[in-house]
């Protein structure tokens, strides 16, 4: 009895250390941060074009006299936690703040003094939004997310001025990084919960069941921008892009970490965001979606495709891979096994949500 | 495996960095390690709760966020992620009146295709769809806000707004030849008259 006991506390204690080493190896093995440099540069550009569309028309959001009044957004507001640097700005003033905004931005986008200026960055991000929360739809919420974790990533350290410089202190290669990995990590991760509840949360309409839900979106005069209605006379294609859809969103968070099926959910998901940018004319939601959905693509490849750009752009530098280019390959170097990407090691049972959730309001 | 383990390398003669191996175990490590990792599990809990707790939900998932509301919203990550959810639904205006005192009309109506970039739109298509669903107690302090502007962008000192809701065709009747702007599908809805005096 004595002994059965033992040997059931040391297989629960084995249990417990896989369980911790596999948690380890997800979110910390070191991994090159080139990836998480390039989606700092994309992300960037976004963050820079959204805010420079702002201030087309700055003073109809941002101004004393604004869509949404400032009694309007605080009374929406109250008992929240939401703050803006804008309720501190006197309109005088509203020109310069914004330009500084698009200067942190910019300097974020080109990796300049990134530690802070990705810091400084998120607080522009947030603030505003916070100031016009009823104009945001989920390009807003991607780029403060992708912002976030961009800067816990310290995504600075790859594809930046930063870099350069450090390089011209005589520091040629950039170390893999743990925070480049948890970065990396945290967007896969905080992805596979957008494209889980946006397909579950889809459960409850009709539309998505009988397969007409993609006709709504397309007979939608106020999104469309191209015309799409000769899918009247095509139900079933009409059904297909329908059921489609939704299967791909909720088995995005489970397929996307199995090697056979990601090259298939990245192709999936880069025709479903591209089809919402050209069919529905959000172009911007479009290619911030497929931003998130590049923290998916092989490091190596990625890092081979810069530097290969970098080579054309300079002068010949030889290709060189550090201890580990990902962070599959890191662990692997460090655990003293072969180059080979790991199975999945997080598995996560979303069961009890699928009948918890719904919404009756429309959420961009 | 450390949280910040770049920052155990050391640099070798060129000033290339060098593994140094396994950090040495201090508490203080230890301890940010624990945070990290405390800090994870709370944090991806919560970006899962956010969606969860959107009605229809449990009272599991409402006292979760509850808990986690302050941090979310603090980092604007308070979402729910339900993107034409439950389905994709018809489209609601906003149009208005505004006249001036030297008895000049403007009149307009927000999304308008022609404001651009693509972008802009959007975000003016946000505010008639945002406010039409919003809580029916905020319902005039929306419009006043929008008269106001309306009023102050235009030099108009009474505005008339209204909401306009489009409905959208079958596919039947796309077959059958309505067009996705036929006047029959736009029904409009007087929201009020508000006139102020600068003075």
């Amino acid at each position: 009895m004595g002994r059965g006991l033992s040997l059931a506390i040391g297989a629960v204690r084995d249990r417990l250390r896989t369980m911790s080493e596999g948690w380890d190896r997800f979110w910390f093995s070191p991994a090159d941060p080139t990836l998480l440099g390039v989606l700092r540069v994309l992300a960037g550009l976004m963050l820079l074009y959204t805010h420079a569309v702002w201030g087309l028309a700055l003073n109809d959001f941002f101004g004393p006299d604004a869509w949404l009044s400032v009694e309007l957004v605080r009374t929406l507001q109250e008992y929240q936690f939401a703050y803006s640097f804008w309720w501190w700005i006197e309109p005088d003033w509203m020109w310069t703040a914004y330009g500084i905004s698009i200067l942190i931005l910019a300097m974020f986008t080109v990796g300049l003094c990134t530690r802070v200026t990705s810091v400084l960055s998120l607080i522009v991000a947030i603030s505003f939004a916070h100031r016009t929360p009823e104009a945001l739809f989920g390009l807003d919420q991607i780029n403060v997310m992708l912002t976030l974790y961009l800067t816990i990533g310290d995504a600075g350290r790859a594809v930046s001025i930063d870099r350069w410089r450090a390089r011209r202190r005589g520091i040629e290669d950039v170390a893999p990084s743990a925070r480049a990995n948890l970065g990396q990590r945290l967007i896969q991760i905080h992805m596979c919960t957008i494209y889980f509840f946006a397909g579950v949360s889809k459960l409850q309409g009709l539309a998505w069941w009988n397969g007409e839900a993609m006709w709504l979106a397309f007979a939608n005069l106020e999104y469309q921008s191209m015309d799409m209605t000769w899918l009247a006379g095509h139900p079933l294609l009409i059904n297909v892009a329908t059921h489609t859809t939704i299967l791909w969103e909720i088995f995005f968070c489970a397929l996307i970490w199995n090697r056979n099926w990601r090259p298939v959910m990245l192709a999936g998901g880069t025709a479903m965001h591209l089809g919402i940018g050209a069919c529905l004319g959000m172009w911007t939601f479009g290619l911030i979606m497929l931003v998130g959905c590049a923290s998916f693509l092989p490091n190596e490849r990625v890092r081979q495709l810069v530097e290969v750009l970098a080579t054309r752009r300079s002068r010949a530098v030889p290709v060189s891979f550090p201890i580990a280019a990902s962070p599959q390959a890191a662990s692997s170097a460090l655990l003293g096994g072969p180059h080979q990407t790991l199975p999945i090691v997080v598995t996560v049972d979303y069961g009890p949500h699928r009948s918890a959730n719904g919404s009756q309001r429309f959420q961009g | 495996m450390d949280v910040d383990s770049d920052r155990n390398r050391d640099q070798d003669a060129d000033g290339r960095e060098i593994d140094s191996g396994p950090p040495p175990r201090r508490i203080g490590r230890r301890s940010l390690r624990w945070a990290v990792n405390l800090w994870l599990v709370l944090h991806v809990s919560a970006i899962i709760i956010a969606p969860a707790s959107v009605a229809p939900s449990s009272a599991l998932a409402q006292t979760g966020w509850e808990i986690v509301h302050p941090y979310l919203q603090l980092l604007f990550l308070n979402h729910g992620y339900h993107f034409f959810a439950p389905e994709p639904a018809e489209s609601t205006l906003l149009g208005y009146v505004a006249e001036r005192e030297d008895g000049t009309v403007v009149t307009g109506r927000i999304p308008n295709r022609e404001i651009g970039p693509r972008l802009l739109y959007h975000r003016h298509f946000m505010l008639s769809e945002h406010m039409a669903g919003t809580d029916p107690e905020l319902r005039e302090l929306w419009h006043q806000s929008f008269a106001r502007h309306i009023g102050t962008k235009y030099g108009a000192d009474r505005v008339s707004l209204s909401q306009i809701t489009h409905y959208l065709p079958t596919r039947q009747m796309v077959l059958e030849g309505v067009r996705l702007d036929d006047p029959a599908s736009y029904v409009e809805q007087p929201l009020g008259v508000y006139q102020w005096d600068e003075d």
